[in-house]
C-alpha cells in the first residue's frame, strides 16, 4: 500500500503508535509528524477521488483536522493508518457530493439533441476538472466518485478487497462487484476517449 | 469492448499522474495551524468542542467538555481529563489539601468568602463548628441550571471543608452556569450542591450555595428556554447542559441538517443501549456539530447531509445504567449518570425535503 510504502521510506524516529498516543494527548508536534509522513500519499488518494488539486488539498486538510479532533476515539494507535484512511476517503466522497461537482458523464458523448459532442467533458465548468494529457486520465474523470474511489483504493493504494470493503462499509462481495463494475466503466470511458 | 486493454499498472500510473500538481506547498502548515486551534473531542463521543487542554480541569473534564459555545452535548468529555497517562490531571486523592478556613474575605469586608476553604485569611474558627445559619437558600432541583452569583467560587471534590475534600481548580467566575446533579447536602455549616459547570474549563464537584451568614453564592438560573420544535442552532446555543435543564425528559423535535458516521468510539461509559450504537450522528452547525445518540433509528453510512426533524429527549431512563468502564479512577457516579442524562437521545427522525 502506498501509505505503508511511504511510511517505510520515511525516516521517522518515533514509531507511529507512539506519535498517535502523544497526539491523542494534545501534542501538536507529534501530530505534525504523523501528517508529514502521510501528506504525499494522502494527497494522491484524495486527488484520485476529487476533481482538482485544490479540492484534494481541502479534503486532506479537513481529513487531518477531523482525525486530530477525534484522535481520542481511536481505540488502537497501531490502527491509525487504517482509521485515517477511512476518514480521508469519507471526507473526499462527502466533499464531492457536497459540492455536487461530480456527476456521471455520458460515455458516448452525445448531447441531448443527438449530435456528437466535441467538447471535452473536463471543460464542463460544473466539473472543475483538470485537463489530463492522456486518454486514461480523461477516462477517470468520467467516472462517478464511487467508481473512482474503489478503483483508487484498489489500484493506487493497492488495498485488498476485504480492506476496501471495510473502508467503504460494504460487504466483501459487494466490493468485488463494484470493483469489477468500476473497472468496466473505466474501460468504456477509455474507449470513448479514444 | 476488450476488458483486457487496461493493466493494473496503467491504472495506477494514471492515478499517480492525476495527482501531479497536488503539491500542497503550505498544506502541512495549514493543517498545523488548524489543529493548533482545534480542540480534541473526548473518547466518549465525537464532539468537536471536546475537551479542554487545561490540565486543571481534570476532575471531570468530561462533564464540561461541551461548553456552551462549543456546542454539543456529548457524552463524554469525561474522558478527556481522565486519560490514565495524562499526568497533568491530578486525581482527587493525590492532591494535598490545605487546612480549611471558614472565613476568607475575598471582597475585603467581613463577609464570608465563597471559598469555603480558601486560606486567604487566617481563620481561627473551628471548621466543625455548628453553623449559625444553615439553610436558607432556595432549593435547586436536580437537572436544573444554577448560576454563580460571586466570583472565585471554590469547587471541591466532596461536600465538606474537611481535608479529605480536594480543592479543585480553577475557581468559578461569577455568572458561570452550572448543572445541579444531585440533592443538596448540608455539612460544615454550608449547603453544598454537586454541580457540573457548563464551561468545560471548570471542574465538576461540590460548591457551597452560600455563606454561613446567608449570602447566596449560587442560585437557580432562569434561562429563557425555547419551545419545541426548535432548530439545532437554538438547541446548541443552550450550552452543554441547557437541553437537559430546559426540557428534561420531555420529547422535543429539533430541525437541522444531520450527518452520521461510523462511531469508532472507545467508550469509557457504558450501559444504555443507545450508547452502543455503531453510528454517531450530529446536527451540522455553522462552525461545529451537535452530537446525539440514536435509539432504534436505522442509519445508512455514509449519510449525505440532509435536513431532518429529529424527535428525542434528554434524561433518558437508561442513564441510570451508565457505568464507568475505562481505566480507574472512575469519576463520581452521579457525574457519570448526569452526563448520560445530558445526552440528546433521538427516537425518531423524518427527512425534510428541500424545496
Amino acid at each position: 500500500m502506498l501509505f505503508a510504502q511511504t511510511l517505510r521510506a520515511t525516516v521517522d524516529p518515533a514509531p507511529a503508535s507512539d506519535l498517535v498516543r502523544r497526539a491523542s494527548r494534545g501534542d501538536v508536534a507529534a501530530f505534525d509528524a504523523l501528517v508529514s509522513t502521510r501528506l504525499s500519499a494522502s494527497l494522491r488518494l484524495a486527488r484520485a477521488i476529487v476533481d482538482s488539486p485544490v479540492d484534494a488539498e481541502d479534503v486532506v486538510q479537513e481529513a487531518f483536522v477531523n482525525a486530530w479532533r477525534n484522535l481520542r476515539r481511536l481505540r488502537e494507535p497501531d490502527r491509525f493508518d487504517a482509521w485515517f484512511g477511512r476518514i480521508l476517503v469519507n471526507t473526499a466522497r462527502t466533499h464531492v457530493r457536497r459540492r455536487g461537482a461530480v456527476r456521471p458523464i455520458s460515455i458516448d458523448r452525445r448531447v441531448d439533441d443527438g449530435r456528437e459532442d466535441d467538447t471535452p467533458s473536463h471543460h464542463d465548468p460544473g466539473l472543475e476538472s483538470v485537463v489530463h494529457g492522456d486518454a486514461l486520465g480523461r477516462a477517470i474523470d468520467r467516472l462517478t466518485v464511487d467508481q473512482r474511489t474503489i478503483l483508487a483504493l484498489h489500484h493506487l493504494e493497492e488495498r485488498p478487497v476485504a480492506q476496501i470493503a471495510a473502508v467503504l462499509k460494504i460487504p466483501v462481495g459487494t466490493a468485488k462487484w463494484r470493483l469489477h463494475a468500476a473497472r468496466q466503466a473505466l474501460e468504456r470511458a477509455l474507449e470513448a476517449e479514444r | 469492448m476488450n476488458e483486457r486493454t487496461l493493466t493494473d499498472t496503467q491504472i495506477k500510473a494514471a492515478f499517480i499522474a492525476r495527482s501531479e500538481g497536488s503539491i500542497g506547498h503550505d498544506l502541512a502548515e495549514r493543517i498545523h495551524a488548524e489543529t493548533s486551534r482545534t480542540r480534541q473531542a473526548s473518547r466518549l463521543t465525537v464532539l468537536p468542542g471536546g475537551v479542554g487542554e487545561n490540565p486543571n480541569v481534570g476532575r471531570l473534564l468530561w462533564a464540561a467538555a461541551v461548553s456552551a459555545t462549543s456546542l454539543a452535548l456529548v457524552g463524554g468529555l469525561l474522558l478527556a481529563g481522565r486519560q490514565p497517562d495524562d499526568q497533568a490531571v491530578v486525581p482527587p486523592s493525590e492532591t494535598p489539601v490545605a487546612t480549611p478556613s471558614l472565613t476568607p474575605e475575598p471582597t475585603g469586608n467581613a463577609a464570608e468568602s465563597p471559598l469555603p476553604s480558601e486560606p486567604a485569611v487566617p481563620n481561627p474558627a473551628d471548621p466543625t463548628a455548628t453553623p449559625a445559619n444553615v439553610d436558607p437558600y432556595p432549593s435547586i432541583d436536580v437537572d436544573s441550571a444554577a448560576v454563580t452569583f460571586v466570583g472565585d467560587l471554590r469547587v471541591r471534590s466532596l461536600p465538606t471543608v474537611d481535608p479529605s475534600s480536594q480543592k479543585l481548580e480553577p475557581l468559578l467566575p461569577a455568572g458561570e452556569r452550572l448543572l445541579v446533579i444531585s440533592e443538596p447536602v448540608e455539612a460544615d455549616g454550608y449547603v453544598w450542591y454537586h454541580v457540573m459547570p457548563f464551561d468545560s474549563t471548570y471542574p465538576a464537584g461540590w460548591v457551597a450555595a452560600g455563606s454561613r451568614e446567608g449570602e447566596p453564592w449560587i442560585g437557580a438560573d432562569d434561562p429563557s428556554c425555547p419551545a419545541s420544535p426548535l432548530d439545532s442552532g437554538t438547541l446548541s446555543s443552550l450550552g452543554a447542559y441547557g437541553g437537559l435543564a430546559c426540557f428534561g425528559r420531555e420529547d422535543i423535535t429539533v430541525y437541522g441538517v444531520v450527518t452520521c458516521d461510523v462511531a469508532d468510539v472507545d467508550y469509557t461509559i457504558n450501559g444504555p443501549s443507545w450508547m452502543s450504537s455503531a453510528y454517531a450522528c450530529s446536527f451540522i452547525l455553522d462552525d461545529s456539530q451537535y452530537y446525539f445518540y440514536l435509539d432504534g433509528i436505522a442509519v445508512e453510512i455514509p449519510t449525505i447531509q440532509t435536513p431532518y426533524d429529529v424527535t428525542g429527549h434528554f434524561a433518558d431512563a437508561q442513564a441510570s445504567t451508565c457505568e464507568w468502564v475505562f481505566d480507574p479512577p472512575a469519576p463520581d457516579q452521579d457525574e457519570i449518570e448526569a452526563m448520560c442524562r445530558s445526552n440528546f437521545v433521538a427516537t425518531e427522525w423524518v427527512n425534510v425535503p428541500i424545496d
